[in-house]
């Protein structure tokens, strides 16, 4: 499965290509700031909750903000992909019955609209983070690099997952949602670990998604990360990776009559 | 050497019924839908050959299984039993209207057509003057093709399919929407394609254009070939069904 799986992707790249592009221009247009918007929201959004934080439970605004930042932004990109994915062939359906194009491209297509509007965040977030604690930047920082690669391919596996279940079921997309919110929660993004009681520690411990979101936040802000953390992460990233893909090829040939 | 080679090739799909809350709850309320899971059997072990040169007419009754002889051609449905090879470069023109992006205009939706036909972007740049010009769309391109009609649609996916002379074009009932001097132009362009000796297999319910185009007709009956032979035979006796 998986050369043909790869090989499909490769022989329609700049098909994918040219999605992508438009998804990002198609976003923002009309608008007069445009793709500046891509880092102004995750900005504002950060400074707002932040304050709010500072206000209510008198914490150290310098330090809540990238912290928020830290963990909102990448959990977007996670729940955009995810979502994005339910509808990758529903809005591909003129596409996928007209040519002969290769299916596993359009929940590729969502992610990767989502991870460049990730990667304008982060840019944000390092203007940002440079104002307030410039101490802490450093060569930690570039451990992002492999979190971004673990979290894309955990996130590409969920979106190909979720196109796939949405075709067959389409109870799917709002039960998905209803659970990421119920995670939004339990998954230490708008408070930390420590905040939690130890007895309530196991929400987060037993949480595929603190490990996936941990190894792209923490080098974010200027920690490390424990190799056992980045073997659960590398191994969750794969499994839902390999069912999501196994799950799309195996419907490679039924989505045309699903849709 | 193109060809297109069907041996016992058949296709049946699932038809999957809407199942609700209701339907589950109150017994029999859904008794419009009488397709429980049925299956439809599109393509029933078809044999056909088609060689290079040869320009074929499918004619048949709608729901014959025209259409889906020529997805399954194209790669778009894979048999569901059977043999099918297909050797050469396809290009194909189905539904209009569908697999454009409505709100870009018709220079982007000629680009990302080409490259969905498997041109790279080098390939389909170089083409795109010529493609305009085919189109005779003029201003037109530079507008979002939401506001297009069917004709236009019709000008901007024919002149795209036909621009980089694959070996195997399929056409499905294209010309519904064209005007007269279109229609003139895409027939002209046809006949000019097959005499650099590659296939054309077009589905068509004017039987006036599979004369005039086509040398070979395909009569599908219920996913069979009910005849197969030179157009002038397939089409009287086709006719003389209907009457």
């Amino acid at each position: 499965m998986t050369q043909g799986f790869f090989k499909g992707i490769w022989k329609d790249r700049y098909v994918l290509i040219s999605l992508v592009n438009r998804d990002l221009q198609a976003r923002y247009r009309r608008s007069i700031l445009g793709v500046l918007w891509s880092i102004i929201t995750p900005l504002a959004l950060s400074v707002i909750i932040g304050t709010v934080y500072a206000l209510l439970f008198n914490q150290d605004i310098k330090v809540t903000i990238p912290i928020l930042f830290a963990g909102l932004n990448p959990w977007t990109f996670i729940t955009a992909s995810a979502d994005g994915g339910n509808t990758s062939f529903i809005y591909a359906e003129g596409y996928l019955k007209q040519l002969s194009v290769n299916p596993q491209i359009f929940p590729l297509r969502t992610v990767c609209v989502a991870f460049i509007n990730l990667l304008y965040s982060l840019m944000a977030f390092f203007v940002l983070y440079l104002i307030l604690q410039p101490q802490t930047f450093g060569p930690e920082m570039l451990m992002v690099i492999p979190g971004l690669v673990i979290m894309f391919v955990f996130s590409w596996g969920f979106a190909q997952f979720a196109s796939v279940a949405n075709l067959y079921v389409r109870d799917y997309q709002p039960l998905q949602s209803l659970v990421l919110q119920a995670f939004f929660y339990v998954t230490p993004i708008i408070y930390r670990p420590a905040q939690l009681a130890e007895q309530l520690s196991f929400i987060y411990r037993y949480n595929p998604f603190y490990y996936i979101l941990d190894v792209v936040k923490q080098p974010l802000l200027g920690n490390l990360v424990p190799p056992e953390n980045y073997l659960i992460a590398v191994l969750v990233a794969a499994a839902v990776f390999a069912l999501g893909a196994f799950m799309v090829d195996r419907c490679r040939w039924k989505i045309n009559f699903k849709l | 050497m193109s060809f297109i080679k069907m041996e016992d090739t058949d296709l049946v799909f699932k038809v999957w019924r809407e199942r609700r809350l209701k339907d589950i709850i109150v017994p029999g309320s859904n008794k419009f839908n009488k397709f429980q899971n049925a299956a439809v059997h599109a393509l029933d072990h078809v044999n056909l050959t088609i060689e290079e040169g040869e320009r074929v007419a499918v004619i048949g009754h709608n729901g014959a299984g025209k259409s889906t002889l020529l997805k399954v051609i194209a790669g778009i449905f894979r048999p569901s039993g059977g043999k099918l090879t297909v050797e050469g470069k396809v290009s194909n023109m189905f539904e209009l209207s569908t697999g454009f992006e409505a709100e870009q205009n018709g220079w982007d939706n000629m680009y990302l057509r080409g490259l969905m036909l498997g041109l790279t972007p080098k390939e389909i740049k170089s083409k795109m003057r010529e493609i305009a010009d085919f189109s005779e769309l003029g201003e037109f391109l530079n507008m979002p093709v939401k506001y297009y009609s069917s004709g236009m649609f019709v000008r901007l996916a024919f002149s795209t399919s036909t621009a980089f002379m694959p070996d195997i074009l399929l056409l499905d009932e294209v010309f519904a929407a064209g005007d007269a001097g279109f229609i003139d132009k895409a027939m002209r362009r046809m006949k000019d394609m097959v005499n650099v000796a590659k296939i054309l297999v077009m589905v068509t319910h004017n039987m006036e254009t599979a004369l005039e185009i086509c040398d070979r007709c395909i009569w599908i009956d219920r996913g069979q070939v009910r005849m197969d032979g030179a157009t002038e035979e397939v089409v009287q006796a086709y006719l003389d069904f209907v009457k």
